[in-house]
């Protein structure tokens, strides 16, 4: 039963898209107001269809339906909860699910903001063929409504998904992900109307500013997730997937700054179009790499080729089709000839190095396949190249963010700049001089003293652009937050039995016993752990080693005691004997730093938002 | 000019149908996972290791000159071995190609305890305690078999179990054609 | 200057904190090395290393068998005083480049290693082009 119905709700979505995308793109083409209107309830009516399926598939896991394959291959009978709601994005055919689900959100999202927009139909029309092409996907190549063959008892889900943070990571991810597509939308109406003004300019910024407010949350979340769950204490691994979703975060960075710019003085047009259609392409891009099996991850999907080649004929089409339209208009798109203004050039640079900054990436993510391509063997491009290339680019970034502020709108001598800043940049010269004298890595000292910079210049920003104030100063915990963690962190990985101390940095854990556990679907030992300090007790810690019996995978379940200015964490190695652990423990100084930075960049976007409201309402009441 | 200009419209397409065309390629041929053996046409790189049998016979790389062989790295321990065992009887019966072994890690009771049960295919089985041999061939897991051509150097690798399928696709091809060669 | 006292405070209290922490590589007890320059010469190629069994991990983080008995070639080497380019080659001449997390300088990876620079350098001539126009 609901296994047709859910195939229904998507056929039936799938035509009420069509119509959304070719109805109004026909009324554009002829003026015809009835079919332009139309777009508006095809919208809505396609929203409601995907959401009955999604809530259909929902329903199918809750209640263990193993009739239906996806839910067999990805549930269990004796899966929590909270787990079997998350299952549905848990594999390829959901997260698709999921996927169009959220681009149909933010047409909702377009529709309620946007009311007055005369670009309406037109950006509904794009979307709504975007949400064709990927049910045509769905339904094609990887229905998650498909029957199973023969009797299931279900395969139960991954165990590195039951987690809380898979709970949250996914959607907000998909959320930064899809929320690309209606600035890319947006652009493209207004490329086809052949009219980028200033009010394209604000909108296309503010639905890029809440997209990537979302996906940074979505990688800071991922970036948790791998924390907590991996079990090694790392947080960033350049994995391709993570890379993926580095891609469009780059690139949306650059294309926020650089629609401040023609907002505000109208120039550099073509290139913020570029960027907006660049994003949303790189959103495309990650989701076909992730799930085409061509490169070597820890995050995978079960890979199809067929599939895969499907999804790059839609991301191909749909890239070309953008370009195409891109391309015609490009002559029409000349910015008035005004002379730079520091600010301007400062944005532009800024642009450039985040673009560079993307291509790398993408050029070392996809090297080993060009590699494989051209025969001549396998290659590794891993941590190592990615660590060593981004830090000249990011310094530069920093030094580049930091003289942002003092750089005006208007024409400035260069000696001003430096009037304004050359009091700060002595300061953070002393701090990188302080910090070398005790003996720091070189790079941390430039990193700090960097960090620090661009904390003080936008100390006085606070009032006036709350925006860029707290996503600056998120930037520079953040990157404090790395740069400390990695340069004053310890491991030790030590084989104890119960009654044993070990000491790590100023802490001593004392290895108390071990016990049984279990939970629905595992079983395990949890190793308890007291850590002191000075004889002082902090904490007490219990790491697990578990076996998920349906899937019959060994879990090392991690205890992290996080605190503002350190992290510990202890994870279980392998047994030696019956109560003989080897045991890994990780002084981390100031990791939080890192997504707390995360979070106050989200601060500062949505204050972003907030403010141009807030202006924009002053100007209706003006 | 218009000819510079219509260039200029045509090299993002370029560039984007390189960017799809590897990605196309590399959908279905890329075996990131596995990747291909460095020794291919290089000579089996000098081993020594006694014979499982009888520990004063060494087994060395001059063996494998004057025929074209196949070289199995299995262990008792390893399942996908036992799968593939009838196979290489197949090969050693039927097909009249001689088969070598390495017994990685494997102790010697376990090992000729596997064989009585499973058959012994190999014409001689070296046994790589410590696993250094397997390090030097470059193999990073059982089963992994080479085909060696008359002097002694390795022509193929085939990871994993080797069943009818690769042997009728890629191997039995591969050594009919060396059997051709130079004779 | 109020704000610039509060925030020396705060990098008080920080070097605080650099004085207290040590850094050192960790210091897994079945490898011993007489010089720390060992040590963290060992440390730094095994986390540069694949895991070929465990492919997403590094020699430094994988338990497979074979991770373990590389490590144990690899400290042998080390305390043979072999460099890291003779190391790089014995895992490589086996592995291929494959196992290279750092994609070595070579013809083929010119494109990789010098590409940022060279970006860079033509997007910032082509700034100060337009700037001129």
């Amino acid at each position: 039963m609901i296994q047709l119905a859910g195939q229904l709700s998507l056929s039936f979505a799938l035509m009420l898209a069509l119509l959304q995308g070719l109805l109004p793109l026909w009324g554009s083409y002829r003026d015809n107001p009835y079919t332009l209107a139309a777009a508006r309830p095809f919208a809505l009516g396609q929203l409601a269809l995907v959401v009955i399926a999604y809530v259909l598939l929902t329903i199918a896991f809750l209640n263990s339906d193993f009739m239906i394959a996806y839910v067999a291959e990805n549930s269990h009978a004796s899966l929590p909860f909270m787990y079997r709601l998350t299952a549905v994005w848990g594999a390829h055919e959901g997260s698709i699910l999921l996927w169009i689900l959220l681009l149909n959100v933010w047409t909702l999202l377009f529709i309620l903001f946007e009311k007055q927009n005369s670009n309406l139909p037109l950006v509904l029309a794009i979307l709504g063929l975007i949400s064709f092409s990927f049910l045509c996907f769905l339904l094609l190549t990887s229905n998650p409504f498909a029957a199973a063959v023969g009797p299931q008892t279900g395969h139960d889900l991954n165990p590195l998904l039951q987690d809380p943070g898979f709970v949250i990571h996914p959607p907000m991810l998909y959320m930064g992900y899809v929320g690309f597509s209606v600035t890319f939308a947006i652009t493209l109406a207004a490329l086809i109307r052949g009219r980028l003004d200033a009010n394209w300019a604000n909108v296309a910024r503010q639905f890029a500013i809440a997209a990537w407010c979302f996906l940074t949350l979505g990688i800071m979340l991922g970036s948790w997730w791998a924390y907590r769950v991996l079990g090694w204490g790392g947080f960033w691994f350049w994995d391709p997937v993570e890379n993926a979703s580095l891609l469009p975060w780059l690139s949306g960075t650059a294309l926020i700054h650089t629609l401040a710019l023609t907002e505000k003085r109208g120039t550099a047009k073509a290139w913020s179009a570029l960027l907006a259609l660049i994003c949303f392409a790189l959103s495309l891009l990650g989701t076909f790499l992730v799930r085409s099996g061509v490169l070597i991850s820890a995050h995978t999907f079960a890979n199809d080729p067929k599939r895969g080649v499907f999804l790059l004929l839609l991301l191909a089409i749909l890239i070309c089709a953008a370009l195409f339209v891109y391309l015609i208009r490009l002559p029409q798109l000349s910015s008035p000839q005004k002379p730079f203004v520091p600010r301007e050039i400062i944005l532009l640079v800024n642009s450039i190095l985040l673009i560079v900054a993307m291509l790398t990436i993408l050029l070392g993510t996809l090297y080993p396949l060009i590699f494989d391509a051209l025969h001549l063997g396998a290659i590794s491009v891993g941590a190592p190249y990615f660590n060593l290339v981004m830090a000249p680019l990011v310094l530069l970034m920093m030094l580049v963010m930091g003289f942002a502020p003092f750089c005006a709108w208007q024409s400035q001598l260069v000696k001003r700049i430096w009037q304004l800043t050359w009091r700060k940049c002595c300061f953070c010269l002393l701090i990188m001089l302080i910090i070398w004298l005790q003996r720091m890595p070189f790079m941390t000292g430039i990193s700090i003293g960097l960090s620090v910079w661009i904390l003080v210049s936008v100390m006085s920003t606070f009032r006036i652009a709350p925006g860029m104030a707290f996503s600056h100063t998120g930037f520079a915990v953040f990157i404090i937050g790395i740069m400390l963690s990695s340069s004053l962190s310890t491991e030790k990985e030590v084989r104890l039995k119960p009654g044993q101390t070990t000491i790590i940095g100023p802490y001593q854990f004392l290895f108390i016993d071990t016990e049984g556990t279990s939970g629905s679907n595992f079983r395990g030992i949890r190793a308890n752990f007291e850590v002191t300090k000075h004889n002082r007790h902090i904490v007490n810690l219990s790491p697990e080693k578990r076996i998920y019996t349906v899937r019959h995978m060994v879990m090392t379940k991690v205890d992290i005691h996080p605190s503002i200015f350190r992290d510990l964490y202890i994870a279980l190695g392998e047994p030696y004997g019956q109560d003989d652990w080897s045991v890994r423990l990780y002084y981390k100084p100031f990791i939080r730093w890192i997504w707390a930075g995360g979070l106050l960049m989200i601060l500062g976007g949505i204050l972003g938002i907030i403010q141009n409201k807030k202006r924009e309402e002053q100007n209706i009441h003006a | 000019m218009l000819d510079l200009q219509r260039l200029k419209l045509f090299l993002p397409f370029l560039f984007l149908l390189a960017l799809f065309g590897l990605l196309g390629r590399e959908l279905f041929y890329a075996t990131p996972n596995e990747p291909p053996s460095v020794l291919i046409g290089e000579a089996v790189p000098h081993f020594q290791l006694p014979s499982l049998f009888s520990p004063s016979i060494l087994f060395t790389p001059k063996t494998f000159h004057g025929q074209i062989s196949l070289l199995n790295v299995w262990a008792s321990w390893c399942y996908a071995c036992q799968v593939e065992a009838p196979m290489l009887m197949k090969i050693k019966d039927q097909y009249h190609i001689p088969v070598y072994g390495i017994a990685y890690k494997d102790k010697a009771e376990d090992a000729k305890q596997w064989l009585q049960a499973h058959g012994n295919p190999y014409a001689l089985i070296g046994s790589d305690l410590k696993g250094d041999v397997a390090i030097d061939l470059g193999v990073y897991g059982t089963p992994e078999t080479f085909v060696i051509d008359r002097q002694g150097k390795i022509i193929y690798r085939h990871i994993g179990v080797l069943d009818q399928k690769a042997w009728d696709d890629v191997l039995h091809p591969l050594i009919q054609q060396l059997q051709k060669e130079k004779l | 200057m109020l704000s610039h006292t509060r925030l020396l405070s705060f990098l008080i209290t920080l070097a605080f904190f650099f004085l207290s922490a040590s850094v050192f590589a960790y210091n897994q007890s079945e490898y011993q090395f007489a010089s720390n320059n060992d040590a963290s010469r060992f440390d730094n190629i095994l986390n540069e290393t694949r895991c070929i069994v465990c492919q997403n991990q590094t020699l430094a983080d994988s338990d497979a068998p074979l991770a373990n008995d590389l490590r144990d070639k690899i400290y042998h080497l080390v305390l043979e005083n072999k460099s890291d380019a003779e190391i790089n080659d014995f895992l490589t001449s086996r592995y291929g480049e494959f196992i290279l997390l750092r994609p070595r300088l070579q013809t083929s990876t010119m494109t990789l290693w010098f590409f940022p620079f060279f970006a860079l350098l033509t997007a910032f001539v082509f700034l100060i082009r337009l700037k001129h126009k």
